[in-house]
């Protein structure tokens, strides 16, 4: 990790401690832990009876109730479970904007969450989308060992399956971090994510100025990720224009995440590193204090 | 040709490179990355600009304020074009001098390059009617006209370029006399216009001279052509010339010399060899016009003359016979007409006088002063200069001065034994007493209009004069005064040697002198004064006044037997006939005067008398060709010529332009419709 990103990871992760990621209302699954899970598992807590069936173990059996009512039944307890975060982070170039703190605060915003993780014990990996899909070595343990691979990608998110390679923790949360801006229908891309997820929340993270054009005047565009080239005249119509666009952009996404009970937040990556307030996130219930 | 009247407007055409520079900053595109441009694609194209920074766009809007501005600071510079009804008037003014003829390192003489620039200013005239002034020592308007340029060769009739001067100055005058208020003068010479002043020039010049205190401050070149509606095409091209820039032959009677300057005129040494010929005086019949004046000529001398740099060097040759033409030649060179003279031999007849004095030391001086000029003898018997102490009685003064009538029927002054029709001229010295003079020391009086007065200077002399008490009634003009007592004065007879009676007759001349009491005679102005009296009497005497004259000075032909006119034909210096006609000249009481600008040998027929008298082209200032110019200057136009050759646009531009504003107007605020999505794409 170079210097420009391991200062703001670390600031990002130390704010990240006073969250813990909250446990979504469909309980997350996960290996054996020390949480309960959803499902029936072998924990000491009691969870319900039901009626004996054939292969049901033995030793499950409550004798006593038999003993009072002569009939069978097994004495379910509660599972115990260790849930998993899975955070998949954009690595493409127009996630490294020049001029923007986009890249410091994606990867900051994965610290955050993976500080809120390590507070409610869950388990969580960090995985790097975009041209190529990897899983970020050591991104399980402290962020300063993550070996992010950089945001080089020239392609945008979603023309390579974004699952694709990726062993996702199934019943785990899934958050995205993304800006989003790309040409593509986000369906496919909520709907491979969600898939087998607990919980999905799309963090759209934009930059000022993808928010918010500050310019004005004839301008000549270049595309961060494929170089293109397109002259502008900015004005304001121009500017509403563009405004229009990216709310409807944003409407698309966020409806393509409601089919799947998942969140869109938006956020503004410089007012993200001005002082890593993350109580957005507590208000869409992806973290609670600690 | 379409012109400008405000030429000076057109710098508001700097507003165009201005505009640009606006919207190229305007246009210039700043580099701006963003995350994606699919969110721009329906954001409006950028209308002023293109791809590439360096490459200028030309939007509509740029392009109509550029022709705007250009039509209005073509408006304002007063655009004209010529009047397709208007014929315009040129006066064509044309070097004459002889400098003209140089030839050029390109085989083409100046004229041949005059003649181009003629046809080259004319031809963008439009329509025109061109009359031509060759100006020579005087102007001279030709007779033909062109309204073609094939017809200016045949419209220059006598230019000839043979002058040794050229008074453009009153060409340039009389072409604005004779073309009018609305015609355009073209001068056409090998040098600039520093010698040409015009009216509006002289006036300024007076304006200004008060402010200006340096006396080198001069208009150079500038002159007339600043004066408007004056073209000056100098089409001269500096280069090395040698010339025989001055050729005299004595007319002492006793022997024959010639003086012959040779220069130089370039910046570097130049080597020329001097052929002297001589040749014996063609007889010729007085009827024969075409007969060469020059016999067979023979080389006398031949010497080669190592010049330096602007070098003069001066020759003084004795002829082996003073009675043959001799011909002085030197190389050709670029300038031909400078490079032959031919010079007559003079009349060397001495003039026969007769002394009557009684005092002796004035009898002696006048002896004395008579030898030494060389040009008298004294023979009483058929003298035609009388020097005489006997004062005519002034009852018989002719009345020429208004005095008194003569007396019919008498002869005063007539010495004993002359002819009616050669009465001598008289000196009448007039001696006063001693006790009955004054002495005067000046300041003298001298009416130096007076052939006498030729080189005489009397300052610091003595003069004693009678008194005027004791002194003779004064009668005719004073040449000489001290105050208002005259010394020298003049008077006519009755008959004389010189004329055919009337005012051409015998002169008496009356010296006022009391010579011991007097330094007169022992200065240099007396010798001075009594050639001065020969040389006058000489030049009443039958015959030409110079044979070997220079270009513009009269000759003067006395003619021995009274006729209405004589002919005078004209032969170049190389002795060829000229196909011209011979020139008819009318006589005055017995005299002809001559006047030729023209370089050559004149053949003068006066019934059966035949004289001849050269003129050679003897000029170092048109001989120095080094500081012949090429340049034009000046202009046809001015407000007058403008106004009434030229039809202004200004006001069709003017119109144009507010259409253009107009439109611009319109585009710029019209409603805008949808942008195109996509305008130009590319990779970095």
């Amino acid at each position: 990790m170079d210097d420009a990103l391991s200062k703001p990871i670390a600031t990002a992760y130390h704010a990240g401690l006073a969250y813990a990621l909250l446990r979504p209302s469909r309980t997350p699954g996960g290996m054996i832990g020390e949480q309960l899970g959803s499902s029936a598992g072998s924990s000491v807590e009691f969870m319900d009876y039901r009626e004996y069936t054939p292969g049901d173990d033995l030793r499950r059996v409550d004798w006593s109730v038999y003993g009072r009512t002569d009939r069978l039944v097994v004495k379910l307890h509660r599972e115990e479970v260790t849930p998993h975060l899975d955070i998949l982070v954009d690595a493409s170039r127009s996630m490294a904007l020049t001029g923007s703190d986009k890249s410091a605060s994606s990867l900051g915003l994965a610290a955050a969450l993976s500080a809120a993780a390590d507070n409610a014990r869950w388990s969580r990996r960090l995985y790097a989308v975009g041209e190529e899909n990897i899983q970020v070595p050591g991104g399980e343990g402290n962020p300063q060992g993550w070996a992010w691979p950089g945001f080089d990608g020239r392609q945008p998110l979603g023309l390579t399956p974004i699952t694709a390679g990726l062993k996702l923790r199934r019943r785990g949360v899934r958050v995205l971090i993304s800006d989003l801006l790309f040409d593509s229908d986000p369906w496919p891309i909520i709907s491979r994510l969600a898939e087998g997820a607990s919980a999905l929340f799309v963090v759209q993270l934009l930059a000022s100025q993808d928010a918010d054009p500050p310019w004005n005047g004839d301008l000549r565009l270049v595309d961060s990720e494929t170089g293109l080239l397109r002259e502008v005249r900015m004005d304001s119509a121009a500017r509403e224009r563009y405004l229009q666009r990216l709310q409807t952009l944003r409407q698309q996404w966020s409806a393509a995440c409601r089919r799947v009970d998942g969140r869109l937040i938006e956020m503004i990556a410089e007012d993200l590193t001005d002082n890593w307030d993350l109580r957005q996130l507590v208000e869409c219930e992806l973290l609670r204090l600690s | 040709m379409p012109l400008l009247g405000v030429p000076l407007a057109l710098i508001g055409l700097v507003a165009l490179p201005a505009l640009t520079a606006i919207y190229w900053l305007r246009t210039r595109f700043r580099r701006q990355e963003v995350s994606s441009l699919f969110l721009w694609s329906l954001v409006a194209q950028a209308h002023g600009g293109g791809r590439r920074a360096t490459r200028l766009q030309t939007p509509l809007l740029w392009l109509l304020e550029l022709l705007a501005i250009l039509l209005l600071a073509l408006a304002a510079a007063g655009p004209r074009i010529p009047r397709a009804d208007r014929v315009i008037p040129v006066m064509v003014v044309l070097d004459d001098s002889f400098s003209m003829s140089a030839v050029q390192q390109d085989g083409q003489s100046v004229r041949d390059a005059g003649l181009d620039a003629i046809r080259q200013e004319l031809s963008g005239l439009g329509p025109f009617v061109a009359r031509f002034i060759v100006a020579g020592p005087e102007p001279a308007l030709q007779e033909g006209s062109a309204t073609r340029i094939a017809d200016i060769d045949s419209a220059v009739g006598d230019w000839r370029c043979e002058s040794t001067s050229s008074g453009i100055g009153a060409a340039v005058a009389l072409a604005r006399e004779v073309g009018g208020p609305d015609c355009r003068v073209l001068v056409i010479s090998d040098h600039a216009s520093t010698d040409v002043r015009t009216p509006d020039d002289e006036l300024e010049d007076n304006q200004t001279a008060e402010d200006q205190a340096s006396p080198g401050n001069e208009s150079g070149g500038g002159g007339v052509t600043q004066a408007g509606r004056l073209r000056w095409r100098a089409v001269g091209e500096p280069g090395p010339n040698a010339a025989i820039v001055n050729a005299v032959r004595s007319t002492d009677t006793q022997r024959d010399q010639v003086l012959i300057e040779v220069a130089n005129f370039s910046d570097k040494p130049y080597s020329v060899t001097l052929t002297l010929s001589a040749a014996a005086e063609a007889a010729s019949q007085p009827d024969s016009q075409d007969t060469a004046p020059i016999g067979p000529t023979r080389v006398i001398d031949q010497r080669t003359l190592d010049l330096a740099a602007h070098e003069t060097r001066r020759l003084r040759l004795v002829p082996p016979n003073k009675d043959e033409i001799l011909i002085a030649q030197i190389d050709d060179d670029a300038l031909a007409a400078d490079n032959r003279v031919v010079l007559m031999p003079p009349s060397r007849d001495p003039l026969p006088v007769a002394v009557s004095i009684a005092d002796p030391v004035l009898n002696k001086a006048v002896h004395a002063a008579l030898q030494a000029s060389g040009a008298a003898k004294i023979d009483p018997r058929h003298s035609k200069l009388s020097f005489t102490d006997r004062i005519t009685p002034p009852l018989t003064i002719s009345p020429s001065i208004g005095e008194t009538n003569p007396a019919p029927n008498t002869t005063p002054g007539i010495e004993d034994g002359a002819p009616e029709l050669a009465r001598p001229w008289r000196v009448e010295f007039e001696i006063p007493q001693a006790d009955a003079i004054d002495a005067y020391l000046g300041p003298f009086v001298i009416d130096y209009a007076h052939p006498l007065a030729a080189g005489l200077s009397l300052t610091g002399l003595v003069w004693a004069a009678p008194s005027a008490e004791s002194g003779q009634p004064t009668v005719g003009r004073p040449i000489v005064s001290a105050g208002d007592t005259p010394l020298i004065s003049e008077r006519d007879l009755v008959g004389g040697t010189g004329g055919i009676g009337g005012a051409g007759g015998a002169k008496a001349l009356r010296i006022r002198l009391r010579a011991d009491r007097s330094t007169l005679l022992s200065s240099a102005a007396w010798p001075v004064l009594i050639a001065n009296i020969i040389d006058w009497q000489r030049a009443e005497l039958p015959g030409l006044s110079r044979v070997n004259a220079r270009p513009g000075m009269p000759v003067r032909l006395n003619l021995a037997t009274p006729i209405d006119h004589v002919s005078v034909t004209y032969h170049t210096l190389t002795g060829k006939a000229s196909d011209e006609p011979p020139n008819r000249i009318d006589t005055h009481n017995g005299t002809a005067v001559l006047t030729s600008d023209r370089p050559g040998i004149y053949r003068v027929s006066a019934g059966d008398e035949i004289h001849r008298y050269t003129v050679n082209a003897l000029s170092p200032e048109e001989s120095d060709i080094s500081h012949a110019v090429s340049l034009d200057g000046g202009l046809w136009n001015d407000e007058r010529a403008l106004r009434t050759d030229y039809r202004g646009l200004a006001w069709i531009l003017g119109l144009l332009a507010l259409g253009l504003l107009a439109l611009h107007a319109w585009l710029q605020y019209r409603p805008s419709g949808p942008s195109p999505a996509i305008i130009s794409e590319g990779t970095t």
